[in-house]
């Protein structure tokens, strides 16, 4: 089955658009869909928001799973409209990569089949279990609050769709984040068991927020930093957006009466960074990337079904008349 | 002249060879990233022109956007008017909004209080 993700990355540096391509990146002038970009660009670009609006899909899975079992009325209110949010999510930057593909002639389905064959990855943290109502907290606490460090520094990359699409994500994302931090509170203000269940999830989760951002640099691991930076796409390193993380939650983590499972990590105040001990980051690559996550394949099985159980929607759009040529 | 007619003659107009001219919506962006603003209609023969002729009856006299669109008035569907009122909201829906969550930050400040704060000095 062919894949955009098997054609072969060739750029002529020599091209003078390539020189004016990247001075314009230096000015900090944004580019558009129809703009001209090499062809490393098109494919970082694809590769980052193709699995980001993956992501945003595969973690509407583990959430939604809690919704018939949310305590009260408006907590099931809101965690609902959070699912929709982040499936909302998922569809805008599907929509943003699909822009960035079809010039290369592949759609959307392809993009489904890369991820169904396991070329196109989904973040580690939505492999995992959601074992109990405290990790559905946890998720919107933490893993909300990871995924919000790092898009509001992806906010200002130099591609202006993906920059359009994170403004108005970054926007829905701040109630997301309260709506977690409400969870997590009262959670910790709970009963002990309520609270221990917290700690319990904060234990299980700890290595794979960590995870999240990805490896740090020099960590002898391949990884698309360097490229993504010279090209304005990102503008941070994953240690730098770790370490905003950390400097948030940790306090956050701390107020709640909870412990952070590394006994190692405190504030080093002279080199104004925290010090704590790292995951194994090669379980990235030699577990997540080949879906063989606790619940990788569960929820490829999720998404699958998903298309399947939703196939009449595509049959019923099908069979509406097309607009004439012209028109 | 009836006023269908009349509508007609105000949003076509024939071409030489017979066939008619319509009416392209003109959209303007003053600056890179800012939204795309519906100006006026230009009567033409193709997309091509249109944008042709926007930029050349229009934008001589103002000052230089960012960029321009055209779309044919024809291609665009709008709501009508009695289908409109379905966007008026009508259920309460503040759980999904901030200022419902004040009492989440009121709540952080009380316990960073009291189990004493160990966050370090902003470092951007």
């Amino acid at each position: 089955m062919r894949s955009v993700f098997d054609l072969p990355v060739e750029v002529d540096r020599e091209d003078p658009r390539y020189q004016a391509f990247l001075d314009r990146i230096d000015r900090g002038e944004k580019i558009e869909a129809d703009d001209w970009m090499p062809m490393d660009y098109r494919m970082q670009l694809v590769k980052l928001i193709a699995m980001h609006g993956i992501s945003e899909i595969m973690g509407a899975f583990p959430e939604k799973e809690w919704v018939p079992r949310t305590p009260t009325l408006r907590r099931k209110l809101s965690l609902m409209a959070k699912v929709q949010d982040e499936v909302g999510h998922g569809q805008l930057l599907i929509r943003v990569a699909e822009d960035l593909i079809r010039p290369l002639g592949f759609t959307r389905d392809d993009l489904f089949n890369d991820l169904f064959a396991g070329r196109l990855k989904f973040h580690n943290v939505f492999h995992m279990p959601a074992l109990n109502f405290a990790d559905a907290a946890l998720i919107g606490w933490l893993v909300d609050g990871a995924a919000i460090v790092t898009q509001r520094m992806l906010a200002q990359t130099s591609y202006a769709p993906y920059a359009r699409a994170l403004r108005r994500i970054l926007a829905e994302e701040r109630f997301h984040a309260f709506h977690g931090e409400d969870m997590a509170q009262t959670l910790a203000q709970g009963t002990p068991e309520q609270k221990a269940m917290l700690q319990d999830a904060l234990n299980r989760w700890w290595d794979a927020l960590l995870m999240f951002f990805g490896p740090p640099e020099h960590a002898g691991i391949k990884s698309n930093q360097d490229i993504n930076i010279r090209y304005r796409i990102r503008s941070k390193t994953n240690e730098e957006l770790r370490q905003e993380w950390l400097d948030k939650y940790v306090p956050q983590i701390r107020a709640l009466g909870l412990q952070v499972p590394d006994e190692t990590l405190h504030y080093d105040q002279a080199q104004g960074r925290w010090v704590y001990r790292h995951p194994d980051y090669s379980y990235l690559k030699n577990v997540i990337a080949r879906n063989q996550g606790p619940r990788s394949q569960a929820r490829l099985a999720l998404r699958r079904a998903a298309f399947f159980d939703h196939a009449w929607v595509h049959e019923a759009l099908a069979a509406q008349p097309l607009a004439a040529a012209g028109d | 002249m009836s006023e269908e007619r009349a509508q007609t003659a105000a949003t076509t107009a024939s071409t030489p060879a017979g066939g008619a001219f319509e009416p392209y919506l003109v959209f303007k962006q003053m600056e890179h990233r800012g939204p795309m603003e519906s100006e006026y209609t230009v009567l033409a023969p193709n997309a091509e022109m249109a944008l042709a002729m926007a930029q050349e009856n229009f934008m001589r006299r103002q000052e230089a956007p960012y960029n321009l669109m055209v779309v044919r008035e024809r291609d665009i569907v709008r709501l009508p008017e009695e289908l409109r009122q379905a966007l008026v909201r009508t259920m309460p829906r503040d759980y999904r909004s901030v200022p419902a969550y004040a009492h989440v930050a009121r709540r952080w400040q009380e316990l960073k209080l009291a189990t004493g704060d160990d966050a370090p000095a902003p470092r951007r």
